[in-house]
């Protein structure tokens, strides 16, 4: 659990506090983020300020995040890092160009942190995905082919017996070559929707489109999947 | 309310078997739809079977030192937290430039019109003809 800390004072002063709200007024682009901030980060009952980071929202943490908060930050990246370092993974099937990626879209988040603004409706969670599965997207135009899930992957259920073990990897190395040749949208759509669970409509906002165009998607996903594993047994 | 098998088909193509996996809000329906269909049972068994294969894909290794890495990175960004400082956040407010030029006009227009007023009013001159006259007078 971590204690709530205020910000020092001399992180993003009020205009006002120092007599210069015209100048507020003045210079609107250049003065109203982090005052939105702290204004969320503030705005609360004496009660809540004790109340611990932990138990924050996603939108309260990046509010403190963009006041400089490095303990908002610890909390958030250890409530989302995983989810983005697997998203990567899947995606980019390859462990360093994850861990890159993973680092990159924090970093993002702490630098970026007062752009998000969560009065919108927005949510924090659809903000992180939508920043990873472009940074993985960039990656994956650049290369322009995939790595496939490699040494750093574990098998799902390794079994005791070794030949049993050997044949969990076969399979595991099957899937993992079979979702590798998937177009990237279409792996997006399985990575988000199946194996990150997420909600439809939670995946579809991550992939900037529809419900419906998601659903499209994961289907011609999971048919294409179907078609390369049967033709694996075949083989 | 009832789902049409179409719409449970669709759901069982492209989320799987699992109902967890559906949208929340179509699974009592979908589900009461699976209990009187033989042929909707028979598809999600389908795609149970896919999904016990997708369910043996490798998963990720994640590196649990990640993320102290990743917090002190930030704070070896401490700099961009001093850019929020007010005086560097005026410099870098390049679209307010042009009002502040405005301003600062304004604002010296106004001190050369304060300070004229103040100087003292030089002494009347008489017109020309007037001081020849004056003099003639003087002459005569």
């Amino acid at each position: 659990m971590t204690a709530l800390t205020l910000p020092p004072a001399t992180t993003a002063v009020p205009c006002d506090a120092l007599g210069l709200a015209w100048l507020g007024r003045l210079l609107p682009r250049a003065l109203p983020r982090d005052e939105v901030a702290w204004d969320r980060a503030v705005s609360e009952p004496a009660a809540a300020v004790a109340e611990t980071l932990d138990a924050r929202s996603d939108e309260r943490l990046v509010a403190l995040v963009a006041l400089g908060q490095h303990d908002a930050f610890r909390v958030l990246g250890a409530r989302h890092l995983p989810r983005v370092q697997r998203i990567a993974w899947r995606m980019l099937g390859d462990h360093g160009q994850a861990e890159e990626v993973a680092q990159e879209a924090l970093l993002r988040v702490w630098t970026h942190a007062s752009r998000f603004d969560a009065r919108r409706g927005a949510r924090f969670s659809t903000w992180l995905h939508r920043i990873v599965l472009n940074l993985c997207h960039d990656r994956l135009r650049r290369r322009r082919h995939w790595l496939g899930l490699g040494a750093a992957a574990e098998v799902a259920d390794p079994a005791p017996h070794p030949l049993a073990r050997l044949a969990a990897a076969q399979e595991s190395e099957r899937v993992g070559a079979a979702l590798a040749a998937l177009p990237a949208r279409q792996r997006t759509a399985v990575v988000l929707a199946y194996y990150e669970r997420l909600s439809n409509a939670e995946a579809a906002a991550a992939m900037g489109i529809g419900v419906m165009a998601l659903e499209a998607l994961l289907v011609r996903a999971r048919r294409r999947l179907r078609r390369i594993l049967a033709t694996e047994e075949e083989q | 309310m009832t789902m049409r098998s179409r719409r449970l088909r669709r759901l069982l193509a492209a989320y799987g078997a699992d109902p967890g996996r559906w949208p929340a809000a179509e699974v009592a329906p979908a589900q009461a739809r699976l209990e009187i269909s033989p042929e909707a049972q028979a598809r999600q068994r389908e795609a149970q079977a896919l999904d016990a294969r997708l369910d043996r894909a490798p998963a990720p290794v994640l590196d649990p030192a990640l993320l102290e890495r990743v917090v002190s990175q930030a704070a070896g960004t401490e700099q961009e937290a001093a850019r929020r400082h007010l005086p560097w956040r005026l410099v870098r407010a390049r679209p307010a430039w042009p009002q502040l030029a405005a301003l600062g006009a304004a604002a010296a227009l106004g001190l050369i019109v304060g300070w004229s007023a103040l100087l003292p009013m030089p002494a009347e001159v008489p017109p020309p003809d007037v001081v020849a006259l004056t003099l003639l007078d003087g002459l005569e």
